[in-house]
């Protein structure tokens, strides 16, 4: 007995090809964060010992060399800088600030804003710094 | 005369260019995605008011000068060798604590120098001393 075997076309199946883009996608569109503060204009020290922050819980902080404070886009001065902590830490009181200072401002000017947060009793600091490759 | 047969088209959506338009939206977020990869040397700051009493023998003072120099305890050290000198200084007495203070016209990298320097020579007790007292 002879069977008919019926010669189909060889075939790359791309129909899944949509499938497959469109979870990616997805999952892009999922895990995209879109910038929510600009900040201000700082050039970050760096340091070879610098660890990956968690960013549970953080809030940024930055400070120009002039020393201009900038939280939540808004610009104050540093001596404004405790107030608004205060209120943050009593929304969040495991609140951990980041701070992104200019490598060349003078120490004097972040100490300042550091004895802020200390007036407010935030006191997790995490220093932002680059990765420097020793 | 004979009309050729009517043939009745099935209508449908043409589905082809659904993975060229899925793939044009996911090389635009794969582009724009930013991945959260903050880096920074993490502090916690000392409580307002509080004084911890410290032996004085267990304090390394170490202090950033103006241009950027290190000194520990008095003694200048060059920023190659204040490494081995931390480390140094931790296997003589695991109880060591730095307190880095610096001069209010050092620029702030000068401190993340020195700080990062104690947490590569493994120092996880670090402070950061007021840069008026004396």
């Amino acid at each position: 007995m002879r069977l008919r075997r019926e010669k189909l076309p060889a075939t790359i199946p791309t129909c899944s090809m949509a499938d497959i883009a469109f979870l990616l996608l997805v999952f892009f569109m999922v895990s995209t964060v879109f910038r929510a503060e600009t900040g201000l204009k700082v050039i970050i020290p760096q340091a070879e010992a610098a660890k990956k922050i968690p960013t549970k819980n953080l809030t940024h902080v930055w400070i120009a060399m002039n020393g201009i404070v900038s939280i939540d886009d808004a610009l104050i001065t540093k001596d404004k800088v405790s107030p608004i902590m205060n209120r943050k830490r009593q929304i969040n009181p495991d609140i951990i600030v980041s701070v992104r200072c200019d490598k060349s401002t003078n120490y004097g000017l972040v100490e300042d804003v550091f004895d802020q947060f200390v007036e407010a009793n935030v006191l997790k600091i995490s220093l932002a710094t680059t990765k420097k490759r020793g | 005369m004979k009309l050729r047969e009517k043939v009745i088209r099935r209508p449908d959506i043409p589905t082809a260019s659904m993975a060229d338009i899925a793939f044009l939206l996911l090389v635009f977020f794969m582009v724009t995605t930013v991945f959260s990869n903050e880096m920074g040397l993490q502090i916690v700051l000392p409580e307002k008011g509080q004084e911890v009493k410290v032996k004085s023998e267990n304090i390394q003072k170490v202090y950033v000068e103006e241009m950027g120099g290190i000194r520990l305890n008095g003694e200048p050290v060059t920023q190659d060798a204040f490494v081995d000198e931390a480390k140094a200084v931790l296997v003589a007495n695991k109880d060591a604590i730095f307190s880095i203070k610096t001069h209010p016209r050092a620029k702030y990298q000068y401190m993340i120098n020195a700080f990062d320097k104690l947490r590569l020579a493994s120092a996880e007790r670090v402070s950061l001393a007021p840069s008026t007292e004396e």
